[in-house]
């Protein structure tokens, strides 16, 4: 039986106090509610005042570049602008709505990397869901030893599903500075409004937040209904032993993988696509779902050489570290033939409408987006292409941990660009909220590799996963 | 001094994989084994070095890849330059993402086709090359263990005997 140790409480006490003061930081740097029109009285005044001095001779001329305006706010309201933002400014209107986007973005900045690194963790937890729903329909015997560490991962999706529920419920009543959906802005929906968009009022069928909330609700409840199925089942299985067990399993294990399929797209769509409303791509749903698999299978590939290192899970041999290894390596792979077939279109259409989500990520975001790519691709094709570094554990876990990184960077330079634009950074908010949600992750799933045995004893091909050999 | 081939033949894959374990592990070579499908860890046991196939089969990639390239940049960029969808038809670099399929697909074309090349070779599977098994019986349901003797064809004999052959033939070759 596995305990959890005094070291590891403390360290996911540590993490998670980290996350707090971060998400505290980001949000107390981000309050202080200005609303539009105190900023374009603040932004007028300033402007007047150059003008005067100027007429006045104090300073030479402003230029045409609003550059001194521009760096008035930034001390004023202890904003960023880009070199881009400061060359496009035409008149005083446009510095008025640079300004007014800015303010947003520093308040949006804690939200987006809530939903970053819940999207992460969602993936780690729901994936494992997914991986081990796999076994039991494939019938697969290696992966028996393997099985309470899915479960286990598992149980941290109701964690993530709170966290989900505060952002999506926030951003639906304007609480917080939450603004991660555009399409939620008010008046967007009403012809009438100044802030009308047709083509998002468009999509008012789907995109609505009446709609938006239930959906959640109902992936939540079918995601976590088959995990506790799997689980319990699993769990009276050591007690009576049976077939019968595993032919139930596999029934469940059968209608979550239908679920799956069409909520693991539909996820992506809700929670990240509909954050760029204008834009859609039709294999965005694969897509997400490939980098999630990925960072679950590595996460798990950690919990599992983790755990036989503290002398746990004695079953595990080589060759269930290699096979995990290869599902690494494969899904690697898939993950950048997703990229790539995405990217390819696009840029071969060169469609105006579509181009623009590219063009947001190469131009604002060219040093994240290339390096997920590289991270993410390159470093575990290489790496990961022998048969003798997918067998040793410690070569897998720095490859794999850098594939984590490749990763986070990915549902970032999704997410980012659509909420905070070209005010993004990777500093205490978004590390911190991400170490938190680790210091979380950590906690949880001990707790439940702990409260279970971690082989399960009557599994009918319990004996074909100990003789495991390739 | 004429040299002398001796067969064990074996009608059980567990049985020859354990005998081939037992007579190694008395210091005798095992020159071949003959069986009609592969036995899993035998390899292992008979102590073969690891296949280098693999290596091959990342050079034959490689070289795909690049001749792949090759191809496109000759075909589109320097030949015959035409413009697709207003793409700049003048730089390989700006082109890249629509010679990435083709390079991809030779990658696999030269090193699935070639690695399969390269095993019929190295398993003397080319036209015109006669069979090696000394029993026909070894492509149906009998697994065949081939020792050279070195004047010690008793103590072989009895050691293939004892771990459960059906039958035992000796050859001389010259």
């Amino acid at each position: 039986m596995y305990t959890v140790t005094k070291n590891t409480k403390l360290i996911s006490l540590v993490l998670m106090l980290t996350g707090v003061f971060a998400l505290g930081y980001g949000f107390i740097k981000g309050a202080g509610h200005h609303t539009d029109e105190e900023i374009t009285l603040q932004v007028t005044t300033f402007a007047g005042a150059i003008a005067q001095e100027v007429s006045d001779g104090v300073s030479e001329s402003a230029a045409s570049n609003y550059a001194s305006l521009f760096h008035k706010i930034e001390d004023e309201f202890h904003l960023y602008f880009s070199e881009k933002e400061i060359y496009e400014a035409q008149d005083v209107n446009d510095v008025v709505h640079a300004t007014i986007h800015a303010l947003h973005a520093k308040s949006q900045r804690p939200w987006s990397s809530l939903l970053v690194a819940a999207i992460f963790f969602l993936g780690v937890s729901l994936l494992s869901v997914f991986f081990l729903a796999l076994q039991y329909v494939a019938e697969v015997g290696w992966s028996v030893v393997l099985k309470r560490v899915l479960m286990a991962v598992g149980t941290f999706l109701p964690y993530v599903a709170v966290v989900i529920f505060i952002i999506i419920l926030t951003a639906g009543f304007h609480l917080f500075g939450n603004h991660t959906y555009h399409w939620m802005a008010e008046g967007i929906m009403n012809p009438d409004s100044a802030n009308y968009d047709a083509i998002i009022a468009g999509k008012e069928g789907y995109l609505n937040f009446g709609f938006f909330f239930v959906r959640a609700l109902i992936y939540f409840a079918g995601w976590f209904w088959a995990l506790k199925k799997l689980i319990s089942l699993s769990l009276q299985e050591d007690i009576d032993g049976g077939v019968g067990y595993y032919a139930a399993s596999k029934k469940v294990s059968a209608i979550f993988l239908v679920f799956f399929a069409v909520t693991s797209s539909m996820l992506a769509w809700d929670w990240i696509m509909s954050i760029d409303t204008h834009w859609f791509s039709t294999l965005f749903g694969w897509y997400v779902f490939s980098s999630m698999f990925v960072t679950a299978l590595v996460v798990v590939f950690m919990l599992v050489v983790h755990l036989r290192n503290q002398g746990q899970l004695k079953l595990v041999n080589d060759s269930h570290i290699h096979d995990l290894g290869k599902f690494i390596f494969a899904f690697s792979i898939f993950w950048t033939y997703l990229w790539f077939s995405q990217f390819m279109l696009i840029w071969y259409a060169n469609i105006p409408e579509e181009v623009t989500y590219y063009i947001a990520r190469f131009d604002e975001y060219k040093v994240p987006f290339i390096t997920a790519l590289v991270l993410n691709f390159a470093v575990p094709i290489v790496m990961l292409m022998s048969r003798d570094s997918k067998r040793l554990p410690g070569t897998v876990i720095t490859i794999g941990s850098i594939v984590l990184v490749g990763h986070y960077l990915d549902f970032f330079v999704m997410i980012m660009p659509g909420t905070v634009g070209s005010h993004w950074h990777i500093g205490f908010v978004e590390i911190g909220t991400f170490l938190g949600f680790t210091g979380l992750f950590i906690r949880v799933v001990t707790k439940s590799l702990a409260s279970m045995e971690l082989t399960p004893k009557n599994h009918p091909m319990l004996k074909e996963s100990k003789h495991f050999h390739i | 001094m004429s040299k002398k081939v001796i067969y064990g033949i074996y009608d059980d894959d567990d049985v020859i994989l354990k005998a081939v374990k037992d007579i190694r592990e008395k210091g005798i070579n095992i020159d071949e084994v003959y069986s009609p499908f592969p036995i899993h860890g035998l390899d292992h046991a008979l102590g073969l070095k690891p296949t280098r196939l693999a290596i091959t089969s990342f050079i034959y990639g490689c070289t795909g890849l690049f001749l792949g390239m090759l191809m496109m940049w000759y075909m589109m960029i320097q030949d015959w330059p035409m413009i697709i969808g207003g793409k700049p038809n003048f730089t390989f670099i700006e082109n890249l993402p629509a010679f990435i399929p083709i390079g991809f697909e030779l990658t696999v074309f030269f090193a699935a086709h070639l690695m399969v090349l390269t095993y019929l070779i190295r398993c003397k599977l080319y036209p015109g090359s006669s069979e090696t098994s000394p029993d026909p019986r070894t492509t149906d349901d009998m697994f065949l263990m081939e020792i050279e003797a070195h004047g010690n064809e008793a103590e072989i004999i009895a050691l293939i005997k004892e771990t459960g052959a059906v039958e035992v033939k000796e050859e001389k070759i010259a």
